[in-house]
This record gives structure tokens, sequence and C-alpha cells, in this order.
């Protein structure tokens, strides 16, 4: 009697060890992603010095943001002077970073003069209220002693990003 | 004068009643593996970050690890998060995962999503413990993708073998 208790306990206790669930459960996982739309920098005005008339001694033409004019001592300056202006547009509500490139450059003539012109903006970000915003470039012209006349002409880039 | 062996046999009526008079709530092995399904919960959900798409076709995909990499069509600016996923169940058992595609959507535009679990296989740990496994993808953006936040869900599913 005893033997045939322990071989049957045996048996459902190999059976219990061997048992495999055979259950699966679905759940699900979210994900996400943000499109943005894609960023324009569009030039809306040149940075403009104006005309200067040079004198005898070194000088600066500095041109504020907001398209306001200094000249520097010793030197006559004309015509409407303008800030660089850019429109940015992107995607309703976000930041972009806004960087000069290349912040120092030269003016030329195409007849072996230049001038200088440091570049600067206060507009380090920008957020774009509705999806579009603008920012202005100032500049700092450094006008030779006795600069030779002409046209002085140079580029400047900006780059703007999302941050 | 040597007394007489006596052996008594284990009466069949008390084992069963040794049987019947567990607590409340327990169940042999058998029964309780071949009823209890694992818990399938989420504990991270898979980010895609953000996207900037051009007028060329690309993708984004979520590695291992988190990383996000990017095609040279696209400007991908981070944000992104592998997703995680906890698995509870009968201990030292094993479980396949299967992750379906899904569409996230903007509430206009649609994107085709594709996920993989990190390990198509899972031995559960003892001691009902949360076992995770990680949820990475690879989203299709079109072309001029509208802007937007889309979101969707995924299927999971888990079964034991």
């Amino acid at each position: 009697m005893n033997m045939t208790v322990l071989k049957a306990l045996g048996i459902a206790g190999v059976a219990f060890a061997s048992a495999s669930p055979a259950f699966a459960q679905s759940a699900t996982g979210d994900a996400s992603v943000k499109i943005l739309t894609a960023i324009t920098v569009t030039k809306s005005s040149d940075l403009y010095f104006g005309k200067v008339l040079a004198s005898a001694s070194a000088a600066t033409v500095d041109i504020a943001e907001n398209g306001s004019r200094t000249c520097g001592t010793g030197l006559s300056c004309y015509d409407t002077a303008t800030a660089g202006g850019f429109s940015v547009t992107g995607t309703d509500g976000e930041t972009v970073t806004v960087a000069i490139d290349n912040p120092n450059i030269s003016l030329s003539d195409g007849k072996g003069n230049s001038m200088d012109v440091a570049l600067s903006t206060s507009t380090s970000t920008l957020t774009l209220a509705g999806g579009s915003g603008s920012f202005n470039i100032a500049g700092s012209l450094s006008v030779g002693a006795n600069q030779a006349a002409g046209d002085y002409t140079g580029q400047y880039s900006v780059s703007v990003d999302y941050q | 004068m040597i007394p007489p062996v006596i052996r008594r046999p284990i009466p069949i009526a008390v084992l069963g009643l040794a049987i019947a008079a567990l607590p409340t709530g327990w169940a042999p092995l058998a029964a309780q593996q071949s009823t209890t399904a694992p818990i399938v919960e989420e504990g991270a959900q898979v980010d895609f970050g953000i996207v900037v798409p051009s007028g060329e076709a690309g993708a984004i995909s979520i590695t291992p690890g988190g990383a996000q990499l990017c095609s040279p069509t696209l400007t991908c600016l981070g944000g992104q998060r592998e997703g995680l996923i906890y698995v509870t169940g009968v201990k030292d058992e094993l479980v396949t995962i299967l992750i379906g595609d899904a569409l996230l959507s903007n509430g206009s535009a649609t994107l085709h999503a594709r996920f993989r679990p990190s390990d198509p296989y899972l031995i559960l740990r003892p001691g009902r413990r949360k076992n995770a496994f990680g949820v990475t993808g690879t989203l299709a953006i079109e072309p001029h993708q509208p802007a937007g936040s889309y979101s969707g869900t995924y299927d999971i599913i888990v079964e034991y073998q």
C-alpha cells in the first residue's frame, strides 16, 4: 500500500514540474516623435554703412542693430545706413540659435583696397512665435587714414539652428 | 521478546484532507502556471526625438542603448529614448517577445514605425521581479513630412514557451 501511494505522488510531481504554461499576454507600448519645419533664413536688409568721406586719420563707422550710425572722429557720413537684417521661419514656438559664421570680414573695392568690419548681434537665441522671427546685425567699419575712394563690398553668413 | 513491527498504511483520506486544508489562494503549481499569463508593463515609451525633414525621404533609428541614427537627408536634434518594457511571470520560464509595427499620427499625417525588442527571448527571474527588455525601432520619414507631434501605440505579445 505504501509503495502504491509513493509512486502515485512521484508521477504527480513529474507532471507538475513539466507542465508548461501556454498563456500569452498582449500589451501596448507608446511611441512618439516631433517633426519640425525646416528653417528658412532670408536676408531682409543689407548692412550698409552709407557714404563715408575719409580723413587723414583712421576712424570707425558703427552701425547699431537698430540702424543708427556713429561716425568716427574726422569722418563725414552720408546717406541712410541700415543694419543687417534677417527673417527666420520654422516651427511655431521652437527656439533657434543664431550665430554669425564669420564675424570679422573685409570689404574690398576690387582694386586692392580693403576695410575691415567687425560684425555682432545681440541675438543668440530666438523663439519663433507664430513660426517666425527676425534678428539684426550690427557692424563696425574700420576706415583707414586717407582710405581710397571706391565701392567696397563683402559678404558674411549667419547660421540658424534649432536648439 | 521482540515486539512485532506494525506497519500502518498512510490513509489516503488523510492526505486528501491535508491538501484541502491549505491556505486559501494556494493552488498546485501546475494549476498556477497554466492560468497565470505574464504581466506586461511599459516602463518608458519609445521616443524618436526631434527631427527636421527635407525634400528627400529618410529614416531615424533608435539603437540599443538609446543612440539616434539619422539618415543624411534628415537633421536629427536628439531627445530620443529607448523604450522599456517589464515582464513579470512564472520564474525560470522562457517567454518569447513579439512587437508589431505602428503608425504614428499627428492627427492628419502619419509615419510608419517598426519596433524591435532588445532580445526576442527572456527567461523570467524568480521572485516575481520585473524582467526588463528594451524596445528600439526605425521610423520612416517621407519627403516634406508635415511638422507636428506624432504619437501612436505598438502591440507587444509576450508568450510562454
